[in-house]
This record gives structure tokens, C-alpha cells and sequence, in this order.
């Protein structure tokens, strides 16, 4: 499409892109706890991309993903679908969440789990998913 | 017995890793990996005849009392030393016939998948697992008739023994689901004793005659030969190995396993001798007129195939023949074909009209050749001999005099087949079109076959214990088999076993005629060719109508279902959605709250909202530019959002507030590619649309009332929001839910996503290259 972009959309998206995709991040990672997730925080990844396309051009946004957005859900899709495994291996049912609790402190334990394995999964297929329709759209 | 089947899938693993190194050397492999179990199964086989059965039985679908149960006994042994025995001489000639075919490796997974399938169907005790083998030997047939799949004759062949051998294998499901249900266990062997009393119920009936459905259109039973002769596209080995001397011989193999069910069963008897003695009768007369040596031998097969149906309906006086039969058959057909396969792998022909002066070409395949005609005609002191005699030998003893003709008719057809092949010898030679150099690979498989069959005539009563094992799974009485021996004395059998030699030798030389006769009268054709004349009303005729049918049907239907119209779709959704949901609504009467006025009290900020969704919901039906019309639609979904929020599901207005952004998103995108906003709807459609939509509206949202007047359960969520953080280490209950609870369900909904991704990318791909 024809860069209708004007400077000022431009500058807002250089700045208020690399916060989106950090606040997906913190949407994702807290998710478990309090209102967010995988799926809230592909969503936002992906505005975050859409807005690269809409400030410069489909070929800057492509180049900042680095993946093809359908490789990204592959790949989405791969880890969901290993977390899952995990449980497997250990002789669960298929999706059986597993927990390691690592004391960092005293009163501080970091909580690894396949769940959260699970919602990275969620979040680059949603990314991947969006942006393939996205990109597709925005191809001329 | 599992290894034996681990063995083969381990192979199958192997074969595209190792065939583009190894190329044609890799048959060596199989052979003897194959002879290993050969020597497996007959080092075991005599033991079960003491010992009874082995079997062997690991967990599989515990919930639905499936296993992996695996039994060996003398009707299995039997099969298990044919399938493996036979697979390592056609490995072994494979070797010289495909040599360096590029598509080697496609070959071998096939080949080695069937011969794991059909060892696994005579192995399977459990009725799941033999409909699983069942299907994948139909599946590895479909793969290796359409090798040769650049000819549209091996695909129309492949496709052909794929429906109607696929269709006789859900009438066998049918049936075992019958049959387990009424026994309550899905294994066989439990099943065959539970039920054996009772065969004579309705149901049992029904299990009965779709079990004959399935057997007949694998064994190829009339009116479902058809496929078989067809299925002669198949590269010679994959004739001789699963189209003669085992897939097709899975339908009697059932019959067989069932029979000490059944055979008590009225219908059993005349089911099966009118069903076999047909079939061998149309097999014996249509393989006469056949110019292509291998559909020859492929109506034999029919016609020998519906011999052994006719001797198991004979019930236990049938089953020593029905065992001598079996073996004798599948060594000298299998040899046939072999032979056949070397004939023209040799002369670049295989037209029996056309083939002559073998003696120049290769006088070792002379050689295998007299052997096999020799098996293969019943000559004694062959099998075949013994195998011949006894059948003659039942059926004159049986009960009525037309068993004893049919059988006589047949076996003068097989013996006519026989001294057919004798033509490539005995007629004069004509210019070949490329002849090939026979490798020994070619001979050793027909040779060992054919001398098989010569050597166990002669020292029969060695083959004791492994007839008595057949006949022993068949439930027939011990006495009437123990007795084997090449020879009887003078007998009535033997004159007409002489005479009948004698009979077909005379319609061999009469042969050229008869051929002409065949073809003036057009009996059988070639799949693609049109019938003419007799064909007309063969079965297979009805086939090809039927799948015209079929196609035609397909069209109405999608023409109708399927117009390409997004408003069609929707409101037959929503049309359908209506009357079920609503039909099902007013006939139980549900209910609405009593408490129904106290949810009508809502607060201002609810009212604010509900008037924005009311309002945009009107602008947006009513706007004039579709600027207007996606603006107004995302006031909606952000008051819906809000409301969202208001009511406690902050997880659910972050999505409804995501999703709309990214619907204004790509609506921009899109923006340039759509036609211009105009309105094409006539007002009468229009309210047409209003008045669905109205309606679907209400229901759903008297349904959400309706959900008030329900006492629940509080299990569910309960549990959810007990657990979510004690178990799940996580205090937001949705997000719990949907990466943890409901991971499946997420699982598969984030796979949707990305194949709808998938789809809206091809789509636009395709429009873009069609505009171009």
C-alpha cells in the first residue's frame, strides 16, 4: 500500500511500538495471576506490528518480525503442543501441568510450570495467526 | 508374535532411509527378515497342536475394553507361514523385477505395511484391532495397485478395489460391533464361545449377513469379483503376494475364524455354497476367454476363491479340503504369477495369444514353468492332487449331488488355466519386443513355490499337524482329518479327477476359439473401456453407475449447499439454530425466573451502555459509508466490553476490547479492496434479515434469562475457582481454565486459528494471482 503515513504517526510509532510489545509481554508473563494471558498478549504483539505497517511500510514490518508470520504460529503451535508433552514423558496424562519451585529467597519462590510454556505457545500462534491475515491484507 | 509385527514396522521405518542406499538390494534385506519369521512360525506351529493356542495381550483403549490381544492357533499359524513365507519369495523376486525403480521406497513401505497389516489380521484376537488390519491391508492394496500411478487405468483400478473392498470392511465393523455387543467383550475368541449357543437371533442374523458382505467383497465373491481382475495394474510381485495368495484370501480367513459361530446358523450352508459355488463357477468361465495372462490367473484366483468359501459352507466335512485347498492354492497361484510376472518381464508381453518360443529365452523359466503347470493342474503327486481329491471326496459325500458338480466344474476351469500356461512353451516364437535377461531372482520364487507344492503331495502326512491345527480352530471333529494320503486307491474321486484333466486339456486346445468367442460376445472389458455386449450386465456395470450416481448427487447437493454465498450461509445457520433451539425450547418449556423483575433493575451507567449498543447497532444497519458503519460497530463492541468489565470478566473485555481494535485494523487494510458501499439488498430481503436476526436475538437472549431459572450443579466452577490456585498455581481462574483445565480445548483452538490464518492467506494468494 502507499505510505500515507504522515511524521507525526512515524515518531508516535517508533515509540509506542517497542512499549506495546513490552506490555504484551507483561500481559502474558502475568497472566496466570491477574487479568492478561497468551491470548490478550499475541493480540497486542500484533497491533504493535500493525502499526509498523500502517507508520512505514509491509516490508519494515516484515523485516522487524524476522519470522514468516506463519512459521510463527507453527512454531506457536509446536511449543502448546510440547508443554504438553512434557507430562508425557513423566508419565501424566497429555497436558498434565508440571510446577518446579525454585526458593529465591526466603519468602520469594520462583513457580516454573508447563502452563506457562503453554501460554508463550498461545501467544506467538496468536501473533503468527493475526499477522498472517494481517500481512495477507496488506499485501497488494 | 508382537515382534514379529514391531520387526515389520521397524522395517517400514527404515525403508526411506536405507532403500536410496541400498536400491534393489534392500529386497535382500526383507527377504530374510521374512524368512526369519517364516522359521519362526513353523518352529511354534507344531507346538500348538499339544499346547493348545499362544497368546499374547498388552493394554490399548482400556475405557473401551480394547486391547492389543494376539492369538496364534492352527488357522492362524497357517496364514502367518503363507504371508511371511510367501512375502520373503516376493522380496526376493522384486529385487529382479522392479530393479532400480525410482519409486522404490513408496514400494517397499506399501509392500511392507500390507505384509504387517494381513500378519497382524490373522494374528488380531480383539475385534478393533483385526478391523484396523482389516482396513490397512485394503488402504496398502489401494497404494500398490495404483503404483503405476502416471496410468489412469491403475488409478481408476486403485480406486475401484479401494470403494468396494472399503464398504464390505464397514459392514464388517458393523458386524463385530454386533457381535461384541451382544457378547459383551471384544474379544474374539471369548466372543466365538459365548455366542456359539445362541447364533439363531434376529441380531445375530444380521451380524451373520454383514459379515458375508464383508468377506465377499475382500475374497472377491460375486457379485464383487470384478475388483479383482482389475486389480492386476498392480506390479506382478504385489499380484502374486496379496491379490492371490493372501489379502484376498482375508474374507475366507474371517468366515473361517467365525465359523465354529455361524455354522450352526440355517442360512450358513446355502449362504456360503450358493455364495462360493457362484463365484467359482462365473470365475472358472470368465477366466477362459482371457488374453492377458494375469487377469487369466486373477479369475482363477476368483474362481478358487469361491471353491473355499463353498467347502467352509459345507461346515466341518469341508474343513480338511478347505485347509489342503488354502495352502495348495496359495503355492501354485502364487508360482503362477511369479511365473507370469517372469514371462513378461522376459518377452515384454504378457498376451497369451501373442507369447511363444520360451525355450529361446530362458530355458530355466521353461523349467519353473512345467513345475507350476504341473502344481497348479492337480497333476499327482501334487497338494494340489491331494487337495483336489479330498474337495471331490466331500462333496461327493455331502448331502446334495450339486456340490460335487460345482466343484468339478471348477477344478476342470483351474486345470484349464493350467495347461494355458503350457502355450508360452509350446507355440512357436515371434518377434519379441524387448527382450530382458531372467535373473535368478525371477526363478527362485516360483521355483520354491511350485517344488513346495510337489514335495508336500508326495510326504503329506508330514503336513499332519498343521492341517489338524486348521481344523481344529473350524471346530471340526478331529477324526475327520487325521487321515492324509496322496494316495486312495481307485476310487470314483479319482476317475473324475483323471477325467476331468482330460476335459480341460481339450478345451485348452480348443482355447484360440473360444477366445474369439469371447470376445464376439465382449464378457468381461478393460476398467476404463465402455461395455459392450455381455458386459452390459455384469456387476460391475452397476458399479460404475452407482459412483456416476453418487457424483451426481454431490453436485445437486452442493450446488445448493454450497452457492458461495456468505448471507446463505449465515442464515441457514441461523434459520437451523432457530428451529432446533427453539423446538427444543418450547417443547420442554423451560422456564424463565421468577425473580425476573429484580434483573430488570439495572443502574445508570448499564442503561448508558445498553442504549450505545442499542443505538450503534441501529446506525450501523442504517449507515450510508462504511466509515460510519465499522466506527459505530466499534462504539458496540467497547460498550460490550465495558459491560464486560463492569460485570467481573476482566479477562473477557481485554479480548473484546483487543479484537475490535484489530477488526478496525485490518477493515483498513481491506479499506481500498472493497467494491464501493452501496446498497444492493431489495427492502424485502431486508426484512427478511431484520426479522431472523430479531429473532435470533430474542431467543438467545431468553435463553440468558432462561440460565437464571436453573439450579445448577455448582460443581464445575466451584471447582475451577478451588482449585485454581491450590493445584494450579495460579489465582486468575480464566487464564487457569484456558492453558490449564481446558488445555485441550486451547490446544485446538489456537490450531483453528492458525489453519484459518493459513486459509485467509491462500485465498487472498489466489485472488491476487487471478487479478495479475
Amino acid at each position: 500500500m502507499t505510505t500515507l503515513a504522515s511524521l507525526i504517526l512515524r515518531t508516535a510509532v517508533r515509540w509506542i511500538s517497542p512499549l506495546l510489545l513490552l506490555f504484551s509481554l507483561f500481559l502474558l508473563l502475568r497472566g496466570h495471576h491477574e487479568p492478561g494471558g497468551g491470548f490478550a498478549g499475541g493480540l497486542i504483539a500484533a497491533t504493535a506490528f500493525a502499526l509498523v505497517t500502517f507508520g512505514y511500510d509491509l516490508a519494515t514490518a516484515k523485516r522487524l518480525l524476522r519470522v514468516r508470520p506463519l512459521t510463527l504460529t507453527a512454531i506457536g503451535i509446536a511449543v502448546a503442543l510440547a508443554s504438553g508433552l512434557l507430562s508425557l514423558l513423566l508419565g501424566d496424562p497429555f497436558l498434565t501441568g508440571l510446577w518446579l519451585e525454585i526458593p529465591v529467597t526466603t519468602t520469594l519462590t520462583l513457580e516454573l510450570g508447563s502452563p506457562v510454556l503453554f501460554d508463550i505457545g498461545v501467544y506467538l500462534a496468536v501473533i503468527g495467526a493475526t499477522l498472517t491475515m494481517l500481512f495477507a491484507f496488506a499485501e497488494e | 508374535m508382537l515382534f514379529s509385527l514391531v520387526a515389520l514396522a521397524l522395517l517400514i521405518v527404515l525403508a526411506p532411509i536405507a532403500v536410496p542406499y541400498l536400491q534393489r538390494r534392500f529386497g535382500y534385506l526383507v527377504a530374510s527378515i521374512s524368512f526369519a519369521l517364516f522359521l519362526w512360525f513353523a518352529v511354534h506351529t507344531p507346538g500348538l497342536w499339544q499346547d493348545g493356542p499362544r497368546s499374547q495381550v498388552l493394554p490399548w483403549l482400556p475405557t473401551l475394553g480394547s486391547s492389543l490381544a494376539f492369538r496364534l492357533d492352527g488357522l492362524s499359524a497357517l496364514f502367518a507361514l503363507l504371508i511371511t513365507g510367501i512375502g520373503a519369495l516376493v522380496a526376493l523376486y522384486t529385487v529382479g523385477y522392479l530393479e532400480d525403480h525410482p519409486r522404490l521406497v513408496r514400494f517397499w513401505i506399501a509392500l511392507l505395511l500390507f505384509e504387517l497389516a494381513m500378519l497382524g489380521l490373522v494374528l488380531a484376537d480383539d475385534a478393533l484391532l483385526l478391523f484396523v488390519f482389516w482396513e490397512l491391508t485394503g488402504l496398502a492394496s489401494f497404494f500398490l495397485i495404483g503404483f503405476a500411478n502416471e496410468r489412469p487405468r491403475a488409478r481408476a483400478s486403485a480406486q475401484q478395489a479401494l470403494v468396494v473392498t472399503g464398504a464390505g470392511g464397514l459392514a464388517l465393523l458393523a458386524a463385530l460391533l454386533l457381535l461384541a455387543q451382544q457378547a459383551g467383550t471384544l474379544r474374539l475368541s471369548e466372543t466365538i464361545n459365548l455366542l456359539q449357543a445362541a447364533s439363531d437371533t434376529p441380531l445375530m442374523t444380521a451380524a451373520f449377513l454383514l459379515l458375508l458382505l464383508g468377506a465377499a467383497t475382500k475374497s472377491a465373491q460375486a457379485p464383487f469379483h470384478f475388483w479383482l481382475p482389475n486389480a492386476m495394474e498392480a506390479p506382478t510381485p504385489v499380484s502374486a503376494y496379496l491379490h492371490s495368495a493372501t489379502m484376498v484370501k482375508a474374507g475366507v480367513y474371517l468366515l473361517a475364524r467365525m465359523s465354529p459361530l455361524f455354522a450352526s446358523h440355517p442360512w450358513w450352508e446355502p449362504g456360503l455354497v450358493v455364495l462360493g459355488g457362484t463365484t467359482a463357477l462365473l470365475g472358472a468361465l470368465l477366466a477362459i476367454p482371457q488374453r492377458d495372462l494375469k487377469r487369466l490367473l486373477a479369475y482363477s484366483t476368483v474362481s478358487a476363491l469361491g471353491t473355499l468359501v463353498l467347502l467352509l459352507g459345507l461346515g466341518p466335512a469341508g474343513a480338511k479340503p478347505f485347509a489342503l485347498l488354502l495352502l495348495a492354492h496359495a503355492l501354485y497361484k502364487g508360482g503362477a504369477f511369479l511365473v507370469a510376472g517372469a514371462i513378461e518381464h522376459a518377452s515384454g508381453s504378457r498376451n497369451l495369444d501373442e507369447i511363444g518360443g520360451l525355450w529361446h529365452i530362458s530355458p530355466a523359466l521353461v523349467l519353473c514353468t512345467g513345475l507350476v503347470v504341473i502344481a497348479a493342474a492337480g497333476l499327482p503327486p501334487t497338494l494340489s492332487f491331494v487337495a483336489k481329491e479330498a474337495a471331490l471326496d466331500a462333496g461327493l459325500h455331502g448331502t446334495a449331488v450339486h456340490v460335487f458338480l460345482v466343484l468339478l466344474l471348477s477344478f476342470t476351469g483351474h486345470a484349464v488355466v493350467a495347461w494355458l500356461l503350457l502355450r508360452p512353451i509350446l507355440t512357436r516364437s515371434r518377434p519379441l519386443h524387448d527382450p530382458h535377461a531372467v535373473n535368478w531372482t525371477l526363478l527362485v520364487g516360483p521355483l520354491i513355490l511350485a517344488s513346495t507344492a510337489l514335495v508336500s503331495g508326495v510326504a503329506v502326512s508330514r503336513l499332519a499337524s498343521l492341517i489338524q491345527g486348521v481344523t481344529a480352530s473350524l471346530h471340526a471333529p478331529a477324526g475327520e482329518s487325521s487321515e492324509l494320503a496322496l494316495w486312495h486307491g481307485f476310487t470314483p474321486v479319482l476317475g473324475a479327477s483323471l477325467a476331468l484333466l482330460v476335459v480341460a486339456a481339450a478345451i485348452a486346445l480348443l482355447w484360440p476359439r473360444l477366445l474369439r468367442l469371447g470376445d464376439r460376445l465382449a464378457v468381461t472389458a478393460p476398467i476404463e473401456e465402455a461395455p459392450r455386449g455381455l458386459g452390459r450386465w455384469g456387476a460391475e456395470r452397476w458399479y460404475s453407475s452407482a459412483l456416476l450416481g453418487l457424483v451426481r448427487i454431490a453436485t445437486i447437493t452442493t450446488a445448493y449447499l454450497q452457492n458461495g454465498y456468505l448471507r446463505v450461509y449465515v442464515s441457514t445457520v441461523i434459520v437451523t439454530a432457530l428451529a432446533l433451539v427453539g423446538a427444543s425450547a418450547l417443547h420442554n418449556r423451560i422456564p424463565l425466573p421468577e425473580y425476573l423483575p429484580a434483573l430488570l433493575i439495572i443502574d445508570v451507567i448499564d442503561a448508558i451502555l445498553v442504549g450505545i449498543i442499542v443505538v450503534s447497532s441501529l446506525v450501523a444497519v442504517r449507515a450510508t459509508e462504511r466509515l460510519a458503519a465499522v466506527a459505530t460497530l466499534g462504539a458496540l463492541g467497547f460498550s460490550l466490553a465495558l459491560l464486560y468489565a463492569r460485570y467481573g470478566a476482566p479477562d473477557l473485555a481485554i479480548t473484546q476490547v483487543l479484537v475490535d481494535t484489530l477488526t478496525v485494523v485490518l477493515l483498513v487494510f481491506a479499506f481500498y479492496r472493497l467494491p464501493r458501499y452501496a446498497r444492493l439488498s431489495s427492502t424485502r430481503s431486508r426484512v427478511r434479515d431484520a426479522l431472523l436476526a430479531s429473532a435470533f436475538g430474542g431467543m438467545m437472549a431468553g435463553f440468558a434469562l432462561a440460565t437464571h431459572a436453573f439450579r445448577y450443579p455448582e460443581r464445575i466452577s466451584t471447582f475451577f475457582a478451588e482449585h485454581a490456585y491450590t493445584a494450579a498455581h495460579g489465582r486468575n481462574v480464566v487464564n487457569v481454565i484456558l492453558v490449564d483445565f481446558r488445555a485441550l480445548d486451547t490446544l485446538g483452538e489456537i490450531t483453528v486459528l492458525g489453519l484459518a490464518a493459513l486459509g485467509v492467506a491462500a485465498l487472498l494468494r489466489r485472488r491476487g494471482e487471478r487479478a495479475t
